[in-house]
């Protein structure tokens, strides 16, 4: 290190370029041979019906777009089965809730809003008309009229 | 029948590529070996699959000499940041290179590792004149002009020259 740097350059250069390599023959053939071993890549004109086909499933595109649809999908169903068994009817200014066993129709709302209102079914009622709010939208805002 | 042909067409040229520049990947494959972790043995056989497996991407627009270098260089700068994960040998461990170390080659050594520390690309064009290419090769294989590669390289030089002040 006790060189100026303008001839420790010099002398760099010098041994670069007479470097030869010391690997012998048969060991540079081996290692050689050990390189032509690794697959081959395909010849650049080789017909797409030749080339091996890869699964659908093993394509990154196809991963991501199925995650998409699943957290998409799962969501849904979930949140639409959450509300299905609940109904809230307006009705003389309240709001009244129901709560089914059963997925929530309108047939099966006005049953019930007829069992709460009118408990004495034997008894004429007017007819009333209630806005069934939930749960859905499909649902909602739906007029009801029971007797 | 047609395929193996070409595969024996194939091995035949790699063979002969390989018989005509050995003496240069090795150099390549030297100057970027100087921490003792790795063999320059194991990186020359790296460097021989990547030229195997790339072989048909060789378009013959620069000669093969600069096409190796460009490999080879890519190839041990891969090897080098998977070697940076691994322990790092005691201070003072000689290096289990293949040739024997001489003072010439320690000083080469030292000269490389302050070369490692320059900017990638004044890294590339340094190893490249010190392995002997010319200014006008070295512009194509870096993209840059003739004036630029000589620019660069008096610039490296001297911050080499200062690092090396340094370091006495």
């Amino acid at each position: 290190m006790e060189k100026d740097f303008d001839e420790l350059w010099n002398e760099c250069l010098r041994t670069a370029q007479k470097k030869q390599c010391p690997i012998p023959d048969d060991r540079l053939e081996q290692m050689i041979a050990r390189a032509i071993q690794q697959p081959q890549p395909l010849p650049a004109d080789t017909p797409a019906s030749n080339k091996p086909t890869v699964s659908l499933w093993r394509k990154p595109w196809f991963r991501a777009a199925a995650a998409i649809l699943l957290l998409i999908l799962i969501p849904a169903t979930l949140i639409h089965r959450q509300h299905i068994d609940t109904a809230t009817i307006a009705y003389g200014g309240q709001s009244l809730h129901f709560r089914s066993n059963t997925d929530c129709n309108p047939a099966k709302v006005v049953d019930l809003v007829v069992k709460y209102i009118d408990p004495q079914p034997d008894q004429p009622t007017q007819v009333q008309t209630a806005t069934l709010l939930g749960p859905s939208s499909s649902k909602r805002n739906n007029l009801i009229s029971f007797r | 029948m047609q395929a193996e042909t070409h595969s024996k067409e194939r091995e035949k040229a790699f063979h002969e590529l390989i018989a005509r520049h050995k003496d240069f990947i090795y150099n390549v494959c030297r100057s970027y070996r100087f921490s003792a972790s790795w063999e320059v043995e194991d990186a020359y056989q790296e460097v021989l699959c990547t030229l195997w497996r790339d072989m048909d991407k060789f378009e013959r627009r620069s000669s093969e000499r600069t096409w190796i270098f460009r490999v080879a260089r890519n190839t041990l700068l891969q090897l080098k940041r998977k070697e940076s994960n691994l322990p790092q040998p005691e201070a003072g461990t000689p290096a289990p290179y293949y040739d024997e170390q001489t003072p010439d080659m320690e000083n080469y050594d030292f000269l490389m590792q302050l070369v490692d520390n320059l900017a990638k690309l004044d890294s590339q064009i340094v190893h490249a004149y010190i392995e002997g290419f010319s200014y006008k090769e070295i512009a194509q294989m870096t993209h840059l002009t003739v004036p630029a590669v000589a620019m660069r390289l008096v610039r490296a030089k001297e911050q080499l020259r200062s690092a090396y002040n340094k370091a006495k």
